[in-house]
């Protein structure tokens, strides 16, 4: 009896290709034929260095890494008179795809089907592929006699791929039959007239569509299906029952909660199993509630078209836990860890798991003998007290934990692998702490480059206490390779590189790679990052597959505004320009009163951590006092700023910019003129200092965390400001969940301005205001601080807060109360903090994919005679 | 001298360090490659002809890059064996019936062994034969979804 041998040419050889002692000293590296690539990486992927030694080996692993980056077709390596030279045939890029010869269907049909794509590699294996999709589509569609034929246009590194298609005459039906339950509202469902083309894609959507109706209507268990015979197409429609289920007795529970348990058994069939477990199902949910021996009866009625189930509930009555005893000194610990809890309906499926985490928890303790009886009940007028007997035992605690073998291993190695063992030493033994002994030393090896650590731990008990041992076998030593970037399409691979932590020949360690994700990802460029290990011997080349997300957007949007009346809005971004995922983003913004465009560019890799920002702006505003509908003034401003973001940690950052202003102020109420400045042109030109506080979970809507900021501006007739001034401006706003759906949000805001040398006042256009949706909601927008003539004239300061308690309504309703108090004043020696204007109010909040839609009432509590007593405002997303 | 590099050389003075003589997707086969899995392969089978060298070498990456699928950090040999054991050989059921049919059927070349005593090796026989059918089926499989390309054989 001889057997064939395939097995054995497969798996029988132990083999190592590298068998070539051979090395060679190169002082050039010519490379022909490299077109996709830079010579760069190809280079360090090959792994050899002008004027260094190389051996064979080295050659044939850095071939089959370059290779991996799956754009070659054959790559020769010669040397010759220490000059190494590289000819490499790349995989040509197809450039187009056309079809042709189509008649029934059109070109995108096609394109659709095709398992590749503009911009990648011809393969051959693809292009029969997808010659046979095509073949099994048409089929599919009625054409059963179609022919493909592909023709392949090479140029330089190109390929255009012509397709062309022979559809061939279609299969048409002569008849249709209907056999079983049939009736028009079926036959008017599959639109099919005889001459109709033998499409069976679209005759099995709409017995799809025609079951999902039948679903809908209560029938369960439909069968459809056809057949198709010398040009004939037989239906053959089995409906099911309809299922009726009625409830009898159910009170505590809803109907409808109750009946989609039900419905989630008998889906698809009905019989006696699928009822029980639904019986039991619906048990199990009362248990959970605290009712007790809950009796249901399901009644089974069937008839020729029809299912009635009557389930008749008998709940009895509901039960509370009105104590806990544990016998145990740790009871008031274990009670908070515990499912059942006083005062609460008492879960009997969660007994016994109960018992389960007070054993846990004092093995967890050191008492490892620890023994929890069966908890025993006191049930009295719906009341249960619960008892759980405990049998502590001795505490034991860790006296000593040895390394019983240690192979390979450095000794600094072992230094700190006993060193992490000491911390232990002492602390109450359980199971538990041995897992979490292990993890601590397999996390030590991982890191140091052991990726096949084995640990193996044992223990024995004496009295009160503990000795663990350890047999460590570390296994080989790993390095990090060399890194293999794939999939990349827009991103520069040395983009990538630049992200990637220096790790080659730098010990294993699994934990940087995830550090290299978390970069990678942050960069908003990426939707997946797979990293694979190509082991080489003691180095391990990884393998980094990309795939990217879209790098621009394009959003816009109409709304109405209070003020603005019609207003408009369009957003471009794109954030991988030169494919180093360095960013600009742009906004229009039109409306009534104003109009406004800026543009801001960043790099977020100029140094670790530091981005460099610079934006443009134009603003042309009309400011109108809002009670009066009067224009205060109309302002034109060009902007522009410039400058470096450090972020410190994840949640503090700060800015430098230089800030260049020109506006341009006319049409100015004589009422609200303070200054020579107020009319006419300004250049201001500073230095603005930010640092910028952030822990909220989500800055569109926060639940917890904390924003606050300072900022600094200095601007000086030095570096060509027309004007001196140095404002600050405080804010920090608080976000607490005081409850489940309850959110306190709390905001105080502050803005000086001093001037200094010749400067007098502040311009209009850099004085402060307040009042508004944003602000203080008893107002209109700008009309709270000093004013003349009745028209707000702004001021050098202002101090204002905001108190609001915001409540989840459900249906992404939300309700919010608040208080807004603040004020404005004129100059920074006039600020008064007992002089504010407090409003308090009321606001809806509904919660859409583009943000939230808001509208308040804000109520004036120190309302001025001649005010109105409040204001109503919308707006989009929370007031802060 | 079938590994002489200078055959495959471009010019008389230059000296082919290595090159690709055929590829798996993106997995690459080096003529150095070739010349040691050949040398070892000719140690067992010494008439075994370089094309059917090259496909076994091919195979053995479908099965590889396969089973890398489902094994993680196994050296080449282990990630075979394991992915055999689990997608062909856990399929096999070699029934009491096909065994002893098979002796039935072939009890000339038996001549008086009972079945009892040669029942094993008839199952061992008629199991090693379902899996190599399997296995070639399989590769020809995986080989209809890969870009296999041998670009010469040395």
């Amino acid at each position: 009896m001889r057997l064939s041998f395939v097995l054995s040419f497969i798996s029988i050889f132990i083999y190592s290709i590298y068998g070539f002692a051979q090395d060679y000293f190169v002082k050039e590296i010519e490379i022909q034929g490299l077109v996709s690539i830079p010579k760069e990486e190809f280079i360090y992927l090959l792994g050899v260095k002008e004027n260094e030694r190389f051996k064979v080996e080295d050659i044939t692993k850095g071939i089959k890494r370059v290779f991996l980056k799956d754009i070659f077709e054959e790559i020769i390596v010669n040397y010759d008179a220490q000059s190494l030279k590289i000819s490499i045939k790349e995989k040509p890029v197809v450039n187009s795809i056309e079809i042709k010869g189509n008649k029934h269907f059109p070109e995108s049909f096609y394109i659709k089907i095709l398992n590749f794509k503009e911009g990648d590699r011809l393969k051959e294996s693809k292009l029969k592929a997808s010659i046979n999709l095509i073949k099994s589509k048409l089929y599919e569609r009625g054409f059963i006699n179609s022919d493909i034929k592909i023709n392949k246009l090479i140029k330089d590194n190109f390929c255009r791929v012509e397709i062309y298609v022979e559809e061939g005459q279609p299969c048409k039906i002569r008849e249709i039959k209907w056999e079983g339950d049939v009736d028009d509202y079926i036959i008017n469902f599959f639109k099919l007239e005889p001459g109709d083309i033998f499409d069976q894609e679209a005759i099995k959507e709409s017995i799809k569509k025609l079951k999902k109706s039948l679903e809908k209507e209560g029938y369960i268990g439909t069968e459809i299906s056809y057949s198709f015979k010398n040009d004939s197409l037989t239906f053959s429609i089995k409906k099911g029952k309809i299922l009726r289920i009625r409830l009898l007795g159910a009170e505590s529970i809803e109907e409808k909660e109750l009946k989609n348990i039900i419905l989630a058994h008998l889906k698809e069939k009905i019989d006696e199993n699928v009822i029980r477990d639904s019986v039991n199902s619906i048990i199990s949910l009362y248990s959970e509630r605290g009712f007790k021996n809950v009796n249901i009866i399901p009644l089974v009625e069937s008839k020729d078209n029809e299912w009635e189930i009557t389930y008749i509930v008998k709940e009895k009555h509901i039960n509370f836990v009105e104590e806990i005893k544990i016998s145990s000194k740790f009871s008031e610990e274990i009670k908070e860890i515990l499912t059942n809890k006083e005062g609460q309906p008492i879960n009997y499926n969660k007994l016994e798991s109960d018992r389960r985490k007070i054993e846990e928890y004092l093995r967890a303790k050191g008492f490892y003998t620890a023994k929890v009886s069966p908890a025993e009940l006191t049930e009295k007028n719906q009341k249960v007290r619960i008892f759980f007997d405990v049998q502590e035992g001795k505490q034991i605690r860790i006296k000593s934990i040895y390394i019983e073998k240690i192979n390979e291993i450095k000794i600094n190695e072992i230094k700190e692998t006993k060193e992490i063992l000491e911390k232990y030493t002492g602390k109450p033994f359980h199971e538990g702490i041995i897992i979490e002994l292990k993890r601590v030393l397999r996390d030590f090896y991982l890191k140091n480059g052991y990726l096949y650590v084995n640990i193996e731990a044992t223990y024995e008990i004496e009295e009160d206490s503990a000795k663990i041992f350890f047999k460590i076998d570390p296994g080989e030593k790993k390095y990090f390779g060399r890194s293999i970037i794939l999939g990349n399409r827009k991103t520069k691979t040395k983009f990538i590189y630049q992200r990637l932590l220096p790790k080659e020949n730098q010990p294993y360690n699994p934990y940087l790679l995830d550090q290299e994700r978390q970069i990678l990802y942050g960069t908003g460029l990426f939707s997946l990052i797979d990293i694979k290990n190509q082991i080489q011997d003691s180095n391990i080349d990884l393998i980094y597959n990309f795939e990217e997300l879209p790098a621009g957007a394009i959003e816009f949007g109409v709304g109405y505004g209070e003020y603005e009346r019609l207003k408009a809005f369009i957003d471009f971004s794109y954030i991988n320009l030169f494919g180093m995922n360095k960013q600009i983003f742009s906004r229009f913004e039109l409306n009534t009163l104003e109009t406004r465009v800026y543009t801001t560019y960043i790099d977020p890799w100029i140094g670790r951590k530091l981005s460099f920002k610079s934006s443009l702006m134009f603003e042309r505003a009309n400011v109108k006092n809002i009670d009066t509908k009067e224009i205060i003034y109309k302002i034109k401003r060009y902007g522009l700023s410039t400058g470096f973001e450090k972020k410190f940690t994840d949640t503090f950052k700060t800015e430098i910019l230089y800030e260049l202003n020109y506006s341009k102020t006319w049409d100015v109420l004589p009422e609200v003129v303070i200054s020579n400045q107020d009319i006419g042109e300004i250049l201001t030109s500073g230095v603005k200092l930010s640092l910028i506080y952030d822990s909220r979970d989500n800055p569109f809507d926060p639940e917890k965390g904390i924003l606050g900021g300072l900022t600094i501006k200095l601007t000086s007739k030095s570096i060509g400001s027309e004007i001196n001034f140095l404002k600050s401006s405080f804010y920090i706003n608080k976000y607490i969940k005081i409850a489940e759906g309850v959110i306190l949000a709390t905001s105080l805001r502050s803005g000086l301005a001093w001037l200094y040398d010749d400067t007098k006042e502040l311009p209009i256009s850099e004085r402060y205001f307040l009042g508004g949706r944003d602000t203080i909601r008893g107002y209109p927008q700008n009309t709270v601080g000093p004013k003349r003539d009745n028209q707000p004239t702004g001021g050098n300061a202002f101090l204002m807060g905001n108190i609001e308690l915001r409540n989840y309504l459900g249906k992404n309703l939300f309700l919010v109360n608040f208080l807004d108090f603040g004020n404005v004043w004129k100059r920074v020696g006039d600020v008064d903090p007992s002089d504010l204007k407090y409003t308090t109010g009321i606001g809806f909040r509904y919660k859409t994919p583009i943000g939230l839609i808001r509208v308040d009432y804000g109520h004036k509590l120190n309302r001025q005679k001649g005010e109105s007593s409040g204001e109503i405002h919308f707006s989009i997303g929370h007031a802060f | 001298m079938l590994f002489s590099f200078i055959s495959f050389s471009l010019g008389f003075s230059e000296e082919v360090v290595d090159r690709v003589i055929a590829y798996v997707d993106n997995y690459a086969i080096t003529l150095k490659e070739f010349i040691v899995f050949s040398k070892k392969m000719k140690e067992n089978f010494s008439d075994m002809q370089n094309e059917e060298i090259l496909e076994t070498m091919i195979n053995r990456i479908l099965l590889i890059k396969k089973a890398e699928e489902y094994f993680a950090g196994l050296p080449e040999e282990e990630l075979i064996n394991n992915y055999i054991e689990l997608k062909i050989k856990s399929t096999i059921i070699i029934s009491e019936d096909k065994v002893r049919n098979y002796y039935e059927s072939n009890k000339d070349k038996f001549k008086n062994i009972p079945y009892i005593s040669i029942r094993e090796e008839i199952e061992k026989y008629l199991f090693e034969k379902e899996l190599n059918k399997k296995l070639k089926e399989h590769i020809k499989e995986l080989r209809e979804s890969t870009e296999i390309k041998i670009i010469f054989i040395p």
